[in-house]
């Protein structure tokens, strides 16, 4: 137990949870069939605009999070308009180039601090520790502060990523998810099928967006430091590799695709020479062998079955 | 007049695919639009759907103009269509896809009462209701999009080529099956190539040549036009 809670490890747990969000912001707006790689440029504005608000404005971290979220939905309402009606490739590029923009634009401004970037951000893993001693829970645990901070900051991660995953379960096994998985499949049958096709696109375009902007403020509180180059579109090809690695049809893919390709980079550390190339050998491996990702639809109701039958869960 | 087409003008780019059609469509009848490949008639459809914007003219349904509203708004006003290739939704099952042609609807019991209805109709879909849409065979899936527009209760249901690629035993059912579903108080408005069987069942027929009516009457009388029979019926009745 001591050894798992080395700073080091908390670490990546908290890289596992922000990227997981964000592999699920990918899988959104697949659910729609739509393949939207702004997702780097949405993850900029809720980072930058939480960092700021937290700041300079001393606005209290929950609320800056949001905010970040928000302003990302808001930007991807602008982008939404003219775009969402572009189909497959298309809509891809506009939003990568899109992502650029905003790269370019971060680089070049003064309140984002340019090419140096903004450091210093308020830490949510100290902020967490500063409330849980105030409230003597530090020393009930027997913990330094520091580690504290950063056990709360995984709980509080975990905590939601869970809330999103449940959410767009939810939302997926209800009356707009029909919409979304009939837009999938066809959207001219959709929208003959009374289904106001525009409407749910943006629908799973902002939502999307809105938790990439939530991410991106999670990863400036985690990092305290940001700049442009946090958000290149290598960004956006990790967060798709994520869920097309983990299966982009059911939403453990992204969520095991997430977890994976977090920890394989990391454990990969020690021969960092050919760490890459083993990376790659994966991704091409995998694309051979189960090209629509390791957990497909009937891989996950294969395994709900298995573990029906053996409720210890044996395997 | 439940359904007008007053003038109206389509084009694909630089190409008019409509040429300014009038037509109309009285309730409760089957009204048929035949004519051959490229003349217009998927186009028609397609524009009073709302899929494809007039350039000029009006479409009214019930008196009002639906002209430049989305697909949605015109399926929730009444007009449903079964579009040419059946489009189903191969990857959902059978009772989702009927499920999905009941999308705006919110009455549940009605809902259920009108599956019942399209699996009285269509006993094969019932026996694959959980199966997906893709499985099924070309017939089924014609039956499949037939009742998936049945699940939206229409007031006029428009019907592209349902015959298409079809055994002629299969083509048969269908061609029952339209006319049932007009004798319960849907009106069609029908498209084939299959001039015979439409106007077998049709009470009025319109003849579509390169974005054109060029001719028009009650469906028996357009059976026995000379040109139409040279040109659609194999030179005989």
């Amino acid at each position: 137990m001591e050894e798992l809670l080395n700073g080091y490890f908390l670490q990546v747990f908290v890289f596992i949870c922000i990227n997981i969000i964000l592999a699920l912001t990918i899988y959104m707006t697949l659910c729609t069939g739509l393949v939207s790689l702004g997702n780097a440029g949405f993850m900029s504005f809720g980072a930058y605009t939480s960092a700021i608000l937290a700041m300079k404005l001393d606005v209290p971290m929950p609320l800056s999070i949001l905010c970040g979220g928000i302003v990302a939905a808001a930007v991807a309402l602008i982008i939404g308009i003219p775009t969402i009606r572009l189909r497959g490739l298309y809509l891809a590029i506009a939003t990568l180039g899109f992502g650029e923009v905003v790269r370019v634009i971060a680089l070049n401004m003064k309140i984002t601090n340019g090419a140096l970037g903004l450091s210093g951000i308020p830490s949510m893993a100290s902020s967490l520790s500063d409330y849980a001693s105030d409230l003597g829970l530090i020393d009930a645990l027997g913990l330094d502060s520091q580690t504290a901070g950063q056990l709360l900051m995984c709980i509080a991660l975990l905590i939601l990523v869970v809330l999103i995953f449940f959410f767009w379960y939810k939302l997926e096994h209800s009356r707009v998810g029909r919409a979304f998985a009939a837009i999938k499949a066809d959207e001219y049958a959709a929208s003959l099928s009374g289904i106001n096709v525009v409407y749910y696109k943006m629908m799973a375009f902002l939502f999307s967006a809105f938790f990439a902007g939530v991410a991106g403020a999670l990863y400036a509180h985690a990092t305290y430091f940001i700049s442009p180059t946090d958000f290149t579109w290598h960004k956006v090809v990790d967060m798709l590799l994520y869920t097309v690695f983990g299966g982009s049809n059911v939403m453990w893919g992204p969520l095991l695709g997430a977890t994976v390709l977090t920890i394989v980079p990391e454990s990969l550390r020690a021969m960092s020479e050919y760490r890459d190339i083993i990376y790659g050998l994966m991704l091409v491996a995998l694309m051979g062998f189960r090209p629509d990702g390791i957990l497909s639809y009937d891989a996950v109701k294969y395994i709900a079955r298995r573990l029906k039958k053996s409720p210890k869960g044996g395997n | 007049m439940l359904l007008e087409l007053k003038n109206v003008v389509a084009s694909y780019g630089n190409i008019k695919a409509l040429k300014g059609i009038s037509l109309s469509v009285e309730e409760g009848k089957i009204v048929t639009l035949i004519g051959a490949n490229g003349a217009g008639k998927s186009t028609t459809m397609k524009t009073i759907m709302g899929v494809m914007k007039p350039s000029e003219g009006d479409i009214l349904f019930e008196g009002q103009s639906i002209k430049g509203k989305k697909p949605y708004q015109i399926v929730s006003s009444g007009l449903v269509l079964v579009p040419e290739g059946r489009q189903i939704l191969q990857s959902m099952t059978v009772a989702e896809n009927l499920e999905m042609g009941a999308y705006q609807r919110k009455d549940k019991a009605g809902i259920a009462e009108d599956m019942e209805k399209v699996f009285a109709q269509f006993p094969r879909l019932k026996e694959r209701m959980s199966q997906y849409g893709g499985t099924l065979s070309g017939g089924e899936q014609q039956m499949l999009a037939i009742g998936r527009a049945m699940m939206a209760r229409p007031k006029v249901m428009l019907l592209d080529e349902p015959s298409m690629g079809l055994a002629p035993l299969v083509v048969q059912q269908i061609f029952d099956v339209v006319k049932k579903i007009n004798q319960n108080g849907t009106t069609v408005l029908l498209v084939e190539q299959n001039a015979r069987k439409a106007l077998q069942i049709a009470d009025y027929a319109y003849v579509m040549e390169t974005g054109k009516i060029v001719l028009q009457g009650p469906a028996q009388q357009v059976a026995s036009d000379p040109s139409v029979m040279a040109a659609y019926l194999g030179g005989r009745k």
